[in-house]
């Protein structure tokens, strides 16, 4: 069930600092299902970060990040942005309404923003790339060469995306958020419920660069709880969840669970090839996962 | 006890802090405090406590646990009220960092994402992984080649991007944040 209004077409592919810093093959897997089912999308050089991670760690002044957000938004003038990070989801939201609603931040920015020659323009839409997956999920499996049949899941949504915006989620509630369990049943998997479903991945933003026992502390119960479940894969909406799930694993709770943005998961069931997707980038080994696909390891 | 609520002596004008963070709405109910992994971690950091005492005025009493909260906003989502803790911290966070009484180890890292940003447009890059031997051997053996692999990837070694942001955006990029970053340009 979608509840937010998906645009079909013409989407601006907003990029994210820690997808492409850690996993540049989770954009690569974007594309190739763009293309793979004709989904017209800008790959815009031009616009920068959305500056969210900064943003969380409480060091990018909130001025900066709606002024820079409000060039990105003019940039994206006329097309619909799509993220592929909950925080720029999250983010980009949250600076479209304060601009939107707080006259004297929106007279401030639009002042910079006429000094580097540019005009405010808030009316691109905001969403997240797996909402616009999950409008297409008809395309996706007419386009599917392998299906998951027998391959069992958790999901792992960000909390930049079920809980910032909470009423926006476009499958499941704020509490059980379902757009990524939808996608991957679409391919054939099951998906596991766990207690601790809902519990952040501990990336804290700050806590990424200055203490990383933060994580360490949260992730012991989350990957504790995961465990219960056993599931072949961890299936991830967020860059940041990502890398915290699959990174931290060998040395908080050596559990050997795969870590699968659900990008790179569609796109392996679209023919990608697991090289050309860059999951040989991952921490924890993906390999024995691709042979129970039954894809095998790809061009290592 | 009836609680008046008084003005706080140094006010901070911040929509995140006035309207969103719903601190006089507050009712002291608690769900954000039974949802939030930072309360679970730390003996110190009470979301609930945090709405209290923006109450009462106490803001200096935050100044050392601010940097607690993980943003990940479970007090929002829960909250009956519609607060966001999550959302006040930062006011505070800015405030905070704005006045010289954030850790040194912040202020550092304002420099370096303040710097990524001046130089890259990005506020995290492939260089700033550098605690990649905490993460153990194997996962250190499997990744410490990932530069190579983004190159096959076609993606720059250094740079967050496949294409690196053109120089007449970053021209636009770097005006915007000497308007708007508080001590105006960069310096180093
Ligand atoms: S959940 Fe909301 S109303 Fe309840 S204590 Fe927290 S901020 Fe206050
Ligand atoms: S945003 Fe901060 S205060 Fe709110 S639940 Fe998360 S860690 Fe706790």
């Amino acid at each position: 069930m979608i509840s937010a209004a998906i645009p079909q077409d013409q989407y601006y592919l907003f990029k994210s600092c820690i997808m492409c810093s850690m996993y540049p093959g989770i954009e690569k897997s974007i594309r190739f299902v763009l293309d793979r089912i004709g989904a017209g999308y800008t790959d815009d050089p031009e616009h920068s970060s959305c500056t969210g991670f900064g943003y969380h760690a409480g060091v990018v002044p909130l001025r900066a990040n709606l002024a820079l957000n409000a060039r990105n938004f003019s940039l994206a003038s006329g097309r619909s942005i799509v993220c592929t990070c909950p925080t720029s989801y999250g983010n980009l939201k949250e600076c479209k309404e304060i601009l939107s609603k707080d006259s004297d931040q929106a007279e401030y920015v639009a002042g910079a923003m006429e000094k580097i020659g540019r005009k405010m323009d808030l009316s691109p839409s905001i969403h997240h790339i797996s909402d616009v997956f999950l409008a297409k999920l008809d395309d996706i499996t007419a386009k599917a060469l392998y299906r998951f049949d027998g391959i069992s899941a958790v999901t792992h949504h960000g909390c930049h995306y079920s809980k910032i915006f909470y009423r926006d989620v476009a499958s499941g509630t704020h509490e059980k958020p379902e757009v990524l369990d939808d996608i991957a049943k679409a391919l054939g998997c099951s998906v596991a419920d766990y207690g601790e479903r809902s519990l952040c991945c501990g990336m804290g933003f700050h806590y990424t660069m200055l203490d990383r026992e933060y994580p360490r502390s949260i992730l012991k119960r989350k990957f504790a709880s995961i465990q219960e479940a056993s599931p072949d894969v961890i299936i991830t909406q967020c860059p940041g969840c990502t890398f915290n799930l699959d990174y931290y694993q060998e040395t908080v709770s050596p559990l050997d669970i795969p870590v699968l943005y659900f990008s790179e998961l569609v796109a392996l069931a679209l023919g990608a090839d697991p090289y050309d997707i860059g999951l040989d980038m991952h921490a924890v080994p993906v390999e024995p996962l691709l042979e129970k696909l039954g894809i095998g390891g790809g061009r290592q | 006890m009836r609680i008046t609520l008084k003005e706080p002596r140094q006010a901070i004008k911040d929509v995140r802090l006035d309207s969103t963070s719903g601190y006089e709405k507050c009712m002291q109910c608690g769900r954000c405090t039974a949802s939030c992994p930072a309360a679970f971690t730390y003996d110190d950091y009470r979301p609930r406590d945090i709405m209290r005492d923006l109450q009462l005025g106490n803001r200096d009493s935050l100044t050392s646990i601010l940097w607690r909260c993980g943003q990940c906003y479970s007090c929002a989502a829960r909250c009956p009220r519609n607060n966001s803790v999550g959302a006040g911290i930062l006011a505070l966070r800015e405030a905070a960092l704005a006045s010289g009484k954030a850790p040194a180890s912040v202020k550092n890292m304002a420099a370096v994402i303040r710097k990524n940003l001046y130089d890259r447009g990005e506020t995290f890059l492939p260089k700033d992984l550098t605690f990649l031997g905490e993460f153990g051997p194997r996962t250190v053996s499997r990744c410490k080649d990932n530069p190579d692999k983004r190159e096959r990837l076609g993606f720059d070694r250094d740079d967050a991007r496949a294409r690196p942001i053109p120089e007449h955006a970053m021209g636009e990029i770097r005006a915007l944040l000497d308007m708007t970053w508080p001590g105006g340009k960069r310096h180093d």
